[in-house]
Protein backbone atom coordinates (compact mmCIF):
# COMPACT_ATOMS: atom_id res chain seq x y z
CA UNK A 1 0.00 0.00 0.00
CA UNK A 2 1.44 3.45 -0.83
CA UNK A 3 1.31 6.23 1.48
CA UNK A 4 1.23 8.85 -1.37
CA UNK A 5 -2.00 9.16 -3.60
CA UNK A 6 -0.89 10.96 -6.27
CA UNK A 7 -3.69 13.33 -8.46
CA UNK A 8 -4.57 13.02 -11.91
CA UNK A 9 -3.08 16.15 -13.13
CA UNK A 10 0.33 15.36 -11.30
CA UNK A 11 0.56 12.12 -12.83
CA UNK A 12 -0.54 13.47 -16.28
CA UNK A 13 1.95 16.38 -15.65
CA UNK A 14 4.70 14.25 -15.21
CA UNK A 15 4.30 12.34 -18.10
CA UNK A 16 3.85 15.18 -19.97
CA UNK A 17 7.31 16.35 -19.32
CA UNK A 18 8.86 12.51 -19.66
CA UNK A 19 7.27 12.46 -22.73
CA UNK A 20 8.54 16.05 -23.88
CA UNK A 21 11.89 14.84 -23.46
CA UNK A 22 11.51 11.00 -24.39
CA UNK A 23 9.77 12.30 -27.88
CA UNK A 24 12.84 14.59 -29.00
CA UNK A 25 13.16 12.64 -32.30
CA UNK A 26 9.87 13.35 -33.20
CA UNK A 27 10.12 17.11 -32.66
CA UNK A 28 13.47 17.10 -34.45
CA UNK A 29 11.79 15.69 -37.86
CA UNK A 30 9.38 18.52 -37.33
CA UNK A 31 12.33 20.46 -37.67
CA UNK A 32 14.06 18.75 -40.27
CA UNK A 33 10.50 18.95 -42.32
CA UNK A 34 10.72 22.79 -41.67
CA UNK A 35 13.85 22.92 -43.62
CA UNK A 36 13.09 21.36 -46.25
CA UNK A 37 10.28 23.12 -47.03
CA UNK A 38 12.26 26.25 -46.76
CA UNK A 39 14.40 24.99 -48.97
CA UNK A 40 11.69 23.50 -51.57
CA UNK A 41 9.81 27.19 -51.06
CA UNK A 42 12.57 28.93 -52.70
CA UNK A 43 12.80 26.58 -55.83
CA UNK A 44 9.22 26.78 -55.46
CA UNK A 45 7.93 30.11 -56.37
CA UNK A 46 5.24 31.50 -58.43
CA UNK A 47 7.17 32.81 -61.75
CA UNK A 48 5.80 35.75 -63.94
CA UNK A 49 7.70 37.18 -66.90
CA UNK A 50 6.77 40.52 -69.07
CA UNK A 51 8.71 42.23 -71.40
CA UNK A 52 8.50 46.46 -71.98
CA UNK A 53 10.27 47.51 -74.59
CA UNK A 54 13.82 46.30 -74.23
CA UNK A 55 13.34 45.18 -70.83
CA UNK A 56 12.32 41.89 -69.62
CA UNK A 57 10.80 41.96 -66.40
CA UNK A 58 10.27 38.35 -64.03
CA UNK A 59 8.35 38.55 -60.70
CA UNK A 60 8.90 35.34 -58.44
CA UNK A 61 6.42 35.30 -55.69
CA UNK A 62 7.51 33.45 -52.40
CA UNK A 63 5.17 31.76 -49.86
CA UNK A 64 5.25 30.12 -47.03
CA UNK A 65 2.26 27.79 -47.46
CA UNK A 66 4.69 24.73 -47.86
CA UNK A 67 5.67 25.67 -44.53
CA UNK A 68 2.35 25.46 -42.56
CA UNK A 69 0.55 22.66 -44.40
CA UNK A 70 3.82 20.17 -43.72
CA UNK A 71 3.41 21.34 -39.94
CA UNK A 72 0.01 19.82 -40.32
CA UNK A 73 1.17 17.19 -42.10
CA UNK A 74 3.79 16.64 -39.69
CA UNK A 75 1.31 16.60 -36.50
CA UNK A 76 -1.47 14.48 -38.31
CA UNK A 77 1.39 11.68 -38.94
CA UNK A 78 2.77 11.80 -35.16
CA UNK A 79 -0.51 12.23 -33.28
CA UNK A 80 -1.12 8.85 -34.90
CA UNK A 81 2.59 7.50 -34.05
CA UNK A 82 1.68 8.46 -30.39
CA UNK A 83 -1.15 5.68 -30.11
CA UNK A 84 0.78 2.51 -31.31
CA UNK A 85 1.79 0.60 -29.17
CA UNK A 86 5.71 1.49 -28.89
CA UNK A 87 4.72 5.00 -27.86
CA UNK A 88 2.46 3.79 -24.99
CA UNK A 89 4.72 1.53 -23.52
CA UNK A 90 6.54 4.30 -22.65
CA UNK A 91 4.17 4.66 -19.79
CA UNK A 92 4.81 1.78 -17.67
CA UNK A 93 7.42 3.94 -16.15
CA UNK A 94 4.57 5.69 -14.33
CA UNK A 95 1.95 4.87 -12.18
CA UNK A 96 -0.65 5.68 -14.50
CA UNK A 97 -4.34 5.62 -15.88
CA UNK A 98 -4.97 5.50 -19.68
CA UNK A 99 -6.56 9.14 -18.58
CA UNK A 100 -3.52 10.41 -17.57
CA UNK A 101 -1.63 9.39 -20.78
CA UNK A 102 -4.38 10.95 -22.71
CA UNK A 103 -4.49 13.94 -20.88
CA UNK A 104 -0.37 14.06 -21.39
CA UNK A 105 -0.33 13.05 -25.13
CA UNK A 106 -3.19 16.13 -25.62
CA UNK A 107 -0.61 18.47 -23.59
CA UNK A 108 2.39 17.28 -25.73
CA UNK A 109 0.01 17.83 -28.85
CA UNK A 110 -1.09 21.02 -27.92
CA UNK A 111 2.86 22.37 -26.99
CA UNK A 112 3.82 20.62 -30.96
CA UNK A 113 1.28 22.77 -32.17
CA UNK A 114 2.38 26.08 -30.44
CA UNK A 115 5.83 25.66 -31.82
CA UNK A 116 5.04 24.04 -35.04
CA UNK A 117 2.50 27.45 -35.75
CA UNK A 118 5.44 29.50 -34.72
CA UNK A 119 8.08 27.76 -36.67
CA UNK A 120 5.60 28.14 -39.90
CA UNK A 121 4.60 31.81 -39.38
CA UNK A 122 8.33 33.04 -38.33
CA UNK A 123 9.79 30.45 -40.87
CA UNK A 124 8.79 33.51 -43.39
CA UNK A 125 11.38 35.46 -41.80
CA UNK A 126 14.04 32.77 -43.29
CA UNK A 127 12.25 32.02 -46.56
CA UNK A 128 12.89 36.13 -47.11
CA UNK A 129 16.21 36.17 -45.95
CA UNK A 130 17.03 32.92 -48.11
CA UNK A 131 15.54 34.68 -51.34
CA UNK A 132 17.83 38.21 -50.11
CA UNK A 133 21.16 36.09 -50.70
CA UNK A 134 20.20 33.60 -53.15
CA UNK A 135 18.91 35.83 -55.75
CA UNK A 136 21.19 38.90 -55.01
CA UNK A 137 20.67 41.29 -57.61
CA UNK A 138 16.91 41.28 -57.87
CA UNK A 139 14.99 44.06 -56.76
CA UNK A 140 12.75 42.92 -53.74
CA UNK A 141 8.99 44.65 -52.92
CA UNK A 142 9.53 46.17 -49.97
CA UNK A 143 5.95 46.03 -48.86
CA UNK A 144 6.01 42.60 -48.58
CA UNK A 145 9.28 42.23 -47.05
CA UNK A 146 8.79 43.08 -43.52
CA UNK A 147 6.26 41.17 -41.35
CA UNK A 148 4.42 43.21 -39.10
CA UNK A 149 3.81 41.61 -35.78
CA UNK A 150 0.38 40.91 -36.33
CA UNK A 151 1.06 39.42 -39.28
CA UNK A 152 3.04 36.72 -37.36
CA UNK A 153 0.97 36.39 -34.15
CA UNK A 154 -2.15 35.58 -36.27
CA UNK A 155 0.08 33.34 -38.42
CA UNK A 156 1.30 31.45 -35.81
CA UNK A 157 -1.88 31.23 -33.93
CA UNK A 158 -4.11 30.03 -37.08
CA UNK A 159 -1.28 27.71 -38.28
CA UNK A 160 -1.59 26.45 -34.53
CA UNK A 161 -5.14 26.29 -34.65
CA UNK A 162 -5.27 23.92 -37.93
CA UNK A 163 -2.41 21.47 -36.75
CA UNK A 164 -4.77 21.25 -33.67
CA UNK A 165 -7.41 20.55 -35.27
CA UNK A 166 -5.38 17.61 -37.77
CA UNK A 167 -3.51 16.78 -35.10
CA UNK A 168 -6.37 15.89 -32.95
CA UNK A 169 -7.81 13.84 -36.25
CA UNK A 170 -4.77 12.04 -36.49
CA UNK A 171 -5.31 10.87 -32.63
CA UNK A 172 -8.68 9.81 -33.26
CA UNK A 173 -7.06 7.87 -36.54
CA UNK A 174 -4.68 6.32 -34.89
CA UNK A 175 -6.97 5.49 -31.72
CA UNK A 176 -9.27 3.77 -33.85
CA UNK A 177 -6.79 1.86 -35.26
CA UNK A 178 -5.37 1.02 -32.33
CA UNK A 179 -8.72 -0.49 -31.09
CA UNK A 180 -9.37 -2.10 -34.06
CA UNK A 181 -6.99 -3.01 -37.51
CA UNK A 182 -9.79 -2.98 -39.54
CA UNK A 183 -10.00 0.56 -39.26
CA UNK A 184 -6.39 0.70 -41.22
CA UNK A 185 -8.27 -0.11 -44.06
CA UNK A 186 -11.35 1.29 -43.31
CA UNK A 187 -10.18 4.74 -42.36
CA UNK A 188 -8.39 5.33 -46.02
CA UNK A 189 -11.21 3.76 -47.63
CA UNK A 190 -13.83 5.64 -46.17
CA UNK A 191 -11.63 8.87 -47.03
CA UNK A 192 -11.35 7.69 -50.95
CA UNK A 193 -15.13 6.97 -50.84
CA UNK A 194 -15.84 10.11 -49.46
CA UNK A 195 -13.75 11.83 -51.50
CA UNK A 196 -15.53 9.80 -54.44
CA UNK A 197 -19.16 10.75 -53.78
CA UNK A 198 -18.29 14.48 -53.07
CA UNK A 199 -16.17 14.93 -55.85
CA UNK A 200 -19.11 13.47 -58.38
CA UNK A 201 -21.96 14.79 -56.32
CA UNK A 202 -22.05 18.57 -57.33
CA UNK A 203 -24.76 19.28 -54.61
CA UNK A 204 -23.45 17.34 -51.94
CA UNK A 205 -19.62 19.02 -52.82
CA UNK A 206 -21.40 22.32 -52.59
CA UNK A 207 -23.14 20.87 -48.92
CA UNK A 208 -19.44 19.73 -48.03
CA UNK A 209 -17.61 23.14 -48.80
CA UNK A 210 -20.00 24.78 -47.07
CA UNK A 211 -19.21 22.86 -43.87
CA UNK A 212 -15.98 22.97 -44.02
CA UNK A 213 -16.18 27.25 -44.94
CA UNK A 214 -17.51 27.35 -41.29
CA UNK A 215 -13.81 27.01 -40.69
CA UNK A 216 -11.97 28.05 -43.65
CA UNK A 217 -13.91 31.07 -44.29
CA UNK A 218 -14.23 32.02 -40.77
CA UNK A 219 -12.59 35.56 -40.50
CA UNK A 220 -12.55 36.48 -36.73
CA UNK A 221 -9.64 34.97 -35.06
CA UNK A 222 -11.68 34.76 -31.65
CA UNK A 223 -14.28 32.58 -33.58
CA UNK A 224 -12.06 30.47 -34.99
CA UNK A 225 -10.30 29.73 -32.09
CA UNK A 226 -13.90 28.76 -30.25
CA UNK A 227 -14.85 26.55 -33.38
CA UNK A 228 -11.38 24.56 -33.90
CA UNK A 229 -11.14 24.33 -30.02
CA UNK A 230 -14.53 22.89 -29.39
CA UNK A 231 -14.01 20.46 -32.56
CA UNK A 232 -10.60 19.76 -31.21
CA UNK A 233 -12.03 18.88 -28.13
CA UNK A 234 -14.71 16.67 -29.24
CA UNK A 235 -12.00 14.82 -31.58
CA UNK A 236 -10.19 14.38 -28.60
CA UNK A 237 -12.69 13.46 -26.11
CA UNK A 238 -13.85 10.66 -28.42
CA UNK A 239 -10.01 9.46 -28.66
CA UNK A 240 -10.27 9.02 -24.87
CA UNK A 241 -13.30 7.63 -24.38
CA UNK A 242 -12.08 5.11 -27.36
CA UNK A 243 -8.95 4.15 -25.18
CA UNK A 244 -10.86 3.99 -22.23
CA UNK A 245 -12.87 1.53 -23.14
CA UNK A 246 -10.27 -0.19 -24.56
CA UNK A 247 -9.12 -3.80 -23.42
CA UNK A 248 -5.46 -3.35 -20.81
CA UNK A 249 -3.20 -5.34 -22.65
CA UNK A 250 -4.11 -2.64 -26.21
CA UNK B 1 20.68 26.54 -58.06
CA UNK B 2 21.86 29.13 -55.53
CA UNK B 3 18.33 28.50 -53.88
CA UNK B 4 19.33 25.10 -52.77
CA UNK B 5 22.12 26.20 -51.48
CA UNK B 6 20.55 27.25 -47.65
CA UNK B 7 18.61 23.94 -47.56
CA UNK B 8 21.94 22.02 -48.24
CA UNK B 9 23.93 24.49 -45.71
CA UNK B 10 21.01 23.60 -42.80
CA UNK B 11 21.34 20.01 -43.75
CA UNK B 12 25.21 19.74 -43.58
CA UNK B 13 24.99 21.40 -40.48
CA UNK B 14 22.37 19.16 -38.62
CA UNK B 15 24.55 16.13 -40.48
CA UNK B 16 27.95 17.73 -38.98
CA UNK B 17 26.51 18.31 -35.51
CA UNK B 18 24.80 14.61 -35.68
CA UNK B 19 28.48 13.23 -36.65
CA UNK B 20 30.30 15.28 -33.76
CA UNK B 21 27.55 14.44 -31.35
CA UNK B 22 28.05 10.72 -32.24
CA UNK B 23 31.51 10.99 -31.79
CA UNK B 24 31.19 11.69 -28.09
CA UNK B 25 28.72 9.33 -27.32
CA UNK B 26 25.01 8.84 -27.14
CA UNK B 27 24.10 10.85 -24.01
CA UNK B 28 26.41 13.67 -25.88
CA UNK B 29 24.34 13.43 -28.84
CA UNK B 30 20.79 14.20 -27.23
CA UNK B 31 22.01 17.39 -25.21
CA UNK B 32 23.88 18.26 -28.59
CA UNK B 33 20.33 17.82 -30.37
CA UNK B 34 18.76 19.68 -27.78
CA UNK B 35 20.95 22.85 -28.22
CA UNK B 36 20.81 22.45 -31.67
CA UNK B 37 16.66 22.65 -31.68
CA UNK B 38 17.29 25.31 -29.75
CA UNK B 39 19.06 27.37 -31.62
CA UNK B 40 17.29 26.72 -34.62
CA UNK B 41 14.47 27.81 -33.16
CA UNK B 42 15.47 30.83 -32.06
CA UNK B 43 17.04 31.59 -35.08
CA UNK B 44 13.78 31.00 -36.75
CA UNK B 45 12.16 33.42 -34.22
CA UNK B 46 14.56 36.24 -35.03
CA UNK B 47 14.61 35.85 -38.39
CA UNK B 48 11.45 38.37 -38.76
CA UNK B 49 13.49 40.70 -37.19
CA UNK B 50 16.76 40.15 -38.67
CA UNK B 51 15.30 41.11 -42.15
CA UNK B 52 15.63 45.02 -40.44
CA UNK B 53 19.45 44.86 -40.39
CA UNK B 54 19.61 43.35 -44.48
CA UNK B 55 20.72 46.31 -46.47
CA UNK B 56 17.95 48.15 -47.71
CA UNK B 57 19.18 49.05 -51.73
CA UNK B 58 17.74 46.14 -53.07
CA UNK B 59 14.07 47.81 -51.70
CA UNK B 60 11.58 48.72 -54.73
CA UNK B 61 8.85 50.80 -52.78
CA UNK B 62 5.37 50.73 -53.93
CA UNK B 63 3.91 53.72 -55.27
CA UNK B 64 0.40 55.78 -55.03
CA UNK B 65 -1.62 57.02 -58.06
CA UNK B 66 0.11 60.69 -58.03
CA UNK B 67 4.07 58.71 -58.17
CA UNK B 68 2.17 57.16 -61.49
CA UNK B 69 0.94 60.07 -62.96
CA UNK B 70 4.10 62.03 -61.95
CA UNK B 71 6.22 59.33 -63.33
CA UNK B 72 3.98 59.13 -66.80
CA UNK B 73 4.35 63.28 -67.21
CA UNK B 74 8.02 63.33 -66.34
CA UNK B 75 8.37 60.76 -69.37
CA UNK B 76 5.97 62.70 -71.36
CA UNK B 77 8.14 66.35 -70.76
CA UNK B 78 12.31 65.04 -70.17
CA UNK B 79 12.56 65.43 -74.21
CA UNK B 80 11.16 68.82 -74.57
CA UNK B 81 12.62 69.64 -71.46
CA UNK B 82 15.85 68.78 -72.65
CA UNK B 83 15.66 70.53 -76.02
CA UNK B 84 14.62 73.58 -74.44
CA UNK B 85 17.93 73.55 -72.32
CA UNK B 86 16.38 72.44 -69.24
CA UNK B 87 16.18 69.00 -68.75
CA UNK B 88 16.96 69.04 -64.61
CA UNK B 89 13.93 71.34 -64.38
CA UNK B 90 11.58 68.19 -65.05
CA UNK B 91 9.75 67.05 -61.67
CA UNK B 92 11.16 63.22 -60.83
CA UNK B 93 13.36 63.42 -63.77
CA UNK B 94 16.65 62.66 -62.10
CA UNK B 95 20.26 62.54 -62.98
CA UNK B 96 21.46 58.66 -63.30
CA UNK B 97 25.28 60.21 -64.12
CA UNK B 98 27.72 62.47 -64.97
CA UNK B 99 30.48 62.66 -66.95
CA UNK B 100 33.14 65.22 -67.54
CA UNK B 101 36.08 65.09 -70.19
CA UNK B 102 38.60 67.81 -71.09
CA UNK B 103 38.71 68.41 -75.31
CA UNK B 104 42.30 68.15 -76.12
CA UNK B 105 41.39 69.81 -79.73
CA UNK B 106 38.42 71.78 -81.09
CA UNK B 107 36.76 68.90 -82.79
CA UNK B 108 34.82 65.41 -81.85
CA UNK B 109 33.00 63.00 -83.25
CA UNK B 110 29.94 61.32 -81.22
CA UNK B 111 29.25 57.57 -81.41
CA UNK B 112 27.07 55.26 -80.24
CA UNK B 113 23.46 57.23 -81.20
CA UNK B 114 21.10 54.55 -81.27
CA UNK B 115 17.03 55.86 -82.24
CA UNK B 116 15.76 54.59 -78.74
CA UNK B 117 18.37 56.76 -76.63
CA UNK B 118 18.20 60.62 -77.59
CA UNK B 119 21.37 63.08 -77.62
CA UNK B 120 20.75 65.91 -77.01
CA UNK B 121 23.63 68.91 -77.55
CA UNK B 122 23.93 72.06 -76.01
CA UNK B 123 26.43 74.62 -77.00
CA UNK B 124 27.80 76.52 -74.36
CA UNK B 125 29.98 79.73 -74.21
CA UNK B 126 31.91 78.21 -71.83
CA UNK B 127 35.39 78.29 -72.24
CA UNK B 128 36.86 75.77 -69.79
CA UNK B 129 37.64 73.67 -72.24
CA UNK B 130 35.39 71.15 -71.12
CA UNK B 131 32.54 68.85 -72.47
CA UNK B 132 29.94 67.80 -69.67
CA UNK B 133 27.92 64.71 -70.40
CA UNK B 134 24.88 63.86 -68.04
CA UNK B 135 22.59 60.86 -68.48
CA UNK B 136 18.62 61.91 -67.23
CA UNK B 137 16.05 59.15 -66.64
CA UNK B 138 12.19 59.40 -65.17
CA UNK B 139 11.14 56.66 -62.78
CA UNK B 140 10.39 53.25 -63.90
CA UNK B 141 7.44 51.83 -62.34
CA UNK B 142 6.74 47.85 -62.70
CA UNK B 143 3.76 46.26 -61.08
CA UNK B 144 2.89 49.36 -58.97
CA UNK B 145 7.07 49.28 -57.44
CA UNK B 146 9.78 51.87 -58.10
CA UNK B 147 12.23 49.98 -60.19
CA UNK B 148 14.18 53.14 -60.95
CA UNK B 149 17.44 52.06 -59.48
CA UNK B 150 17.24 49.26 -62.19
CA UNK B 151 15.85 50.68 -65.34
CA UNK B 152 16.18 52.36 -67.53
CA UNK B 153 19.63 50.29 -67.87
CA UNK B 154 22.63 52.52 -67.22
CA UNK B 155 24.93 53.64 -69.91
CA UNK B 156 28.35 54.39 -69.92
CA UNK B 157 30.30 57.29 -71.84
CA UNK B 158 34.14 57.05 -72.63
CA UNK B 159 35.59 59.83 -74.58
CA UNK B 160 38.96 58.35 -76.11
CA UNK B 161 41.01 59.61 -78.93
CA UNK B 162 38.83 62.63 -79.85
CA UNK B 163 35.28 59.90 -79.90
CA UNK B 164 32.60 60.70 -76.73
CA UNK B 165 30.83 57.01 -77.40
CA UNK B 166 27.72 56.19 -75.40
CA UNK B 167 27.21 52.48 -74.77
CA UNK B 168 23.86 51.42 -73.18
CA UNK B 169 23.05 47.56 -72.95
CA UNK B 170 21.09 46.73 -75.90
CA UNK B 171 18.30 44.84 -73.22
CA UNK B 172 18.17 44.34 -70.04
CA UNK B 173 16.33 41.63 -67.25
CA UNK B 174 15.04 42.71 -64.02
CA UNK B 175 13.91 40.35 -61.35
CA UNK B 176 11.54 41.15 -59.16
CA UNK B 177 11.13 39.56 -55.58
CA UNK B 178 7.50 39.63 -54.17
CA UNK B 179 6.23 37.54 -50.81
CA UNK B 180 2.41 36.86 -50.20
CA UNK B 181 1.31 37.38 -47.03
CA UNK B 182 1.99 34.78 -44.25
CA UNK B 183 -0.16 32.25 -45.79
CA UNK B 184 -2.41 31.38 -42.41
CA UNK B 185 -2.77 34.94 -41.23
CA UNK B 186 -4.50 35.71 -44.79
CA UNK B 187 -7.48 33.80 -43.41
CA UNK B 188 -8.12 36.89 -41.03
CA UNK B 189 -8.33 40.06 -43.44
CA UNK B 190 -7.31 42.54 -40.37
CA UNK B 191 -3.91 41.01 -39.75
CA UNK B 192 -2.69 40.97 -43.33
CA UNK B 193 -1.38 44.66 -44.77
CA UNK B 194 -4.06 45.74 -47.61
CA UNK B 195 -1.95 45.83 -51.34
CA UNK B 196 -1.48 48.67 -53.28
CA UNK B 197 -4.03 49.96 -55.81
CA UNK B 198 -2.13 50.13 -58.55
CA UNK B 199 -0.44 46.58 -58.75
CA UNK B 200 -0.55 46.16 -62.42
CA UNK B 201 1.00 49.57 -63.59
CA UNK B 202 4.19 49.12 -65.12
CA UNK B 203 6.24 52.15 -67.01
CA UNK B 204 9.86 52.30 -68.23
CA UNK B 205 11.42 55.49 -67.52
CA UNK B 206 12.49 57.87 -70.10
CA UNK B 207 16.31 57.90 -70.96
CA UNK B 208 18.33 60.48 -72.66
CA UNK B 209 21.96 62.27 -73.06
CA UNK B 210 22.87 65.62 -72.58
CA UNK B 211 25.85 67.09 -73.42
CA UNK B 212 26.84 70.64 -73.07
CA UNK B 213 29.48 71.07 -75.75
CA UNK B 214 31.87 74.64 -75.95
CA UNK B 215 30.65 76.23 -78.92
CA UNK B 216 34.03 76.28 -80.11
CA UNK B 217 34.52 72.51 -80.82
CA UNK B 218 33.12 71.30 -84.23
CA UNK B 219 30.99 68.01 -84.07
CA UNK B 220 32.50 65.63 -87.01
CA UNK B 221 30.20 63.92 -89.63
CA UNK B 222 27.07 64.53 -86.84
CA UNK B 223 24.75 61.82 -87.21
CA UNK B 224 21.45 62.59 -88.37
CA UNK B 225 19.67 61.34 -84.57
CA UNK B 226 21.41 64.05 -82.83
CA UNK B 227 19.63 66.45 -81.76
CA UNK B 228 20.55 70.43 -80.36
CA UNK B 229 19.34 72.92 -77.98
CA UNK B 230 16.68 75.26 -79.51
CA UNK B 231 19.07 78.16 -79.94
CA UNK B 232 18.61 80.99 -77.55
CA UNK B 233 16.70 78.94 -75.63
CA UNK B 234 19.17 79.12 -72.34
Amino acid sequence: MSLTSPSLLNVAKAQYTFKLKAYIGLFTSLIALHAVAISLSLSASTFIGTSLGRTHFSSRVFSNELLVWSAVLWVFLVSALLTTKSYRDLDTAFVSSRLSSNLANGALLLTWCVVGGLLAAFGGGMLRIGAFFALGEAAIASQSFFMTSLELFVGAAVTALYMLLFGTLGYLCGTLVQASKVFVIVNPLLLALALLVVGRDSDLNRRVLAIAGIIAQESSLALLALKMLGIAGALLGLAFLLSNNAEVRN
Amino acid sequence: MGSFFWGLLLFALLGLNAYAASKAGLFALRHQLERLLLGYLLLVLISPLALYLLPRERLAHTVDASMVFAAQAAGRDLLPAALAGHPASVAGARRANEWRFAVTDGELSIAGIAPHLPVIVERTASGDGKIYVAAYATPSIFWGMDISAWSPPPITISFVAGTLTITQHPSQDIELIKFMPEASAEQIPAAVRPQADFVSTSILGTQLVYIRLPRDVVIRDPHPDLMFVHSGAR
